[in-house]
């Protein structure tokens, strides 16, 4: 009698004792979400920090920022290192940013700041500090070291001549660190309208986005002046009503360190259902890195390229005058 | 016997089943003109004005001297302090080129070297060169 009492009570047990329904949505703590790359330029730093949220059927989450940023108390700082010790310690604040057009999920929105200058060749440290969660995310970089444009130099006397002919080849020394390089260009630019001339410039960065590991002192990179006018016919909008008059051109080179390299080259390579993304945030995703900018500025174009700007193919559209000032075709 | 004649299908397949491929002619229509190389060798010396202190300003081609005169060039250089020979490929015929370099010394000793002007000073060159087809013509400019 004991032995079949027993036998009923494990039954009964087994048939009630688990849950079988499984949470497929479980809400965990959120991820934090950091991207940062120092500009060894600025004395101003930026670090945008938000974090992972789940959503269901393909729902928009509310517009609380709760649900996409942390709190407004998460500590933030910088550390520089020299000589294995902390030798500054630099703290973040909050700053409200005006967001551009588009789809974003909430429409507050803060990225955080800190007003210090980047020393090349150093190590620094990212240490983030969440209270509600009692989570330390943190990550290390080695900030790139300086380097030269050597070509193309002296603006006050050198045109950039933007036809195939004689592509412009960019030189510059090696930057220490320094895992991938992007060439570009800031064109200056009128607008002139019935009523008035705004004056507008407009980055032109190359596609080609490269990663160098090399030994040698000096890079050197071809432009395609094709792809140039190409960027321009694709990204200026057509108007008839408006005359534009090219004024100067700028040549930039950006150097970004190993962490920025590595992200991008996992970018141009990643495969379609491959989920590549690579990070160097410990506890986190994203990417903490640094660059240096280096732009002479105020170039012409030579006259051939104007009139290629005015009246060629790609960008005949757009309206630009000639080397005249004028439209006569 | 029956493989046999599998096989004997299967070839027939194979060698029936693509029609001809007319492979057009990527030429059709298309002459390449006939051209001749240019070598300018652009050196830079001076008598008493470190050659560190000059650069190499610009570089054209164009059909006349008069051409050259009204900025119509057909073909132009990125020139940099750190390449001497620029290369163009021109049809055979009779061409003008200009070379200018400028001086980039601070104070008077532009002016000094025959560059007109202080910095930035410019002294310019013209001359005339022959291109005949498949051959190499070179030119060094020579700046007084």
């Amino acid at each position: 009698m004991r032995k079949i009492l027993f036998a009923a009570l494990t039954l009964l047990l087994i048939s009630t004792g688990c849950e079988t329904d499984i949470d497929v949505i479980h809400e965990a703590d959120p991820t934090p979400i950091v991207y940062c790359i120092l500009n060894q330029d600025s004395t101003t730093q930026y670090l945008r920090l938000s974090r992972s949220y789940l959503t269901y059927q393909g729902n928009v989450p509310v517009d609380e920022p709760d649900s996409v940023l942390f709190s407004r108390a998460t500590k933030v700082a910088i550390e520089e290192i020299i000589g294995g010790d902390v030798s500054n310690r630099m703290f973040f604040t909050p700053f409200d940013v005006v967001k551009d057009n588009g789809f974003f999920p909430v429409s507050e929105h803060w990225v955080y700041r800190a007003e210090f200058k980047v020393k090349p060749d150093t190590d620094y440290r990212l240490v983030i500090y969440m209270d509600e969660y009692d989570k330390i995310v943190y990550s290390t970089c080695y900030s790139v070291g300086n380097f030269e444009i050597l070509n193309p130099l002296f603006p006050e006397v050198r045109s950039i001549h933007m036809l195939p002919d004689h592509n412009l080849n960019f030189l510059w020394t090696k930057s220490n660190n320094a895992a991938i390089y992007q060439i570009g260009f800031l064109m200056h630019y009128l607008e002139i309208g019935e009523e008035v001339a705004l004056e507008k410039e407009l980055l032109v960065p190359l596609n080609y986005v490269f990663y160098l590991e090399t030994t040698d002192n000096r890079f050197a990179y071809s432009v395609n002046s094709v792809k140039f006018y190409q960027f321009l016919a694709k990204t200026l909008p057509v108007n008839p009503t408006l005359l534009r008059k090219f004024l100067s051109i700028d040549a930039i080179i950006i150097s970004g360190g190993q962490e920025l390299g590595y992200y991008i080259n996992m970018q141009e390579n990643d495969q379609i259902f491959s989920l590549s993304d690579y990070s160097n945030i410990q506890s986190g995703v994203g990417v903490f890195s640094s660059k240096v900018i280096r732009k002479i500025d105020g170039f012409s174009l030579t006259e051939q390229s104007i009139d290629t700007l005015a009246y060629g193919k790609l960008t005949y559209d757009l309206n630009f005058v000639d080397r005249t000032g004028t439209r006569n075709r | 016997m029956k493989s046999r004649y599998l096989l004997i299908f299967l070839s027939a397949l194979l060698l029936t089943a693509c029609g001809k491929t007319d492979v057009p002619d990527a030429g059709d229509g298309v002459e390449a003109k006939p051209v001749g190389t240019l070598n300018v060798v652009f050196k830079i010396s001076h008598p008493w004005i470190p050659v560190d202190r000059i650069v190499r300003a610009e570089l054209h081609i164009a059909t006349t001297g008069t051409e050259i005169y009204k900025g119509n060039f057909i073909q132009s250089a990125n020139v940099s302090n750190n390449q001497e020979l620029y290369v163009f490929y021109l049809e055979p015929g009779t061409y003008y080129y200009e070379a200018v370099i400028a001086c980039i010394c601070d104070g008077d000793s532009c002016s000094g070297g025959g560059f007109p002007g202080n910095k930035w000073g410019t002294k310019h060159v013209m001359d005339r060169f022959t291109i005949t087809e498949n051959k190499v013509t070179q030119v060094v400019p020579t700046f007084q």
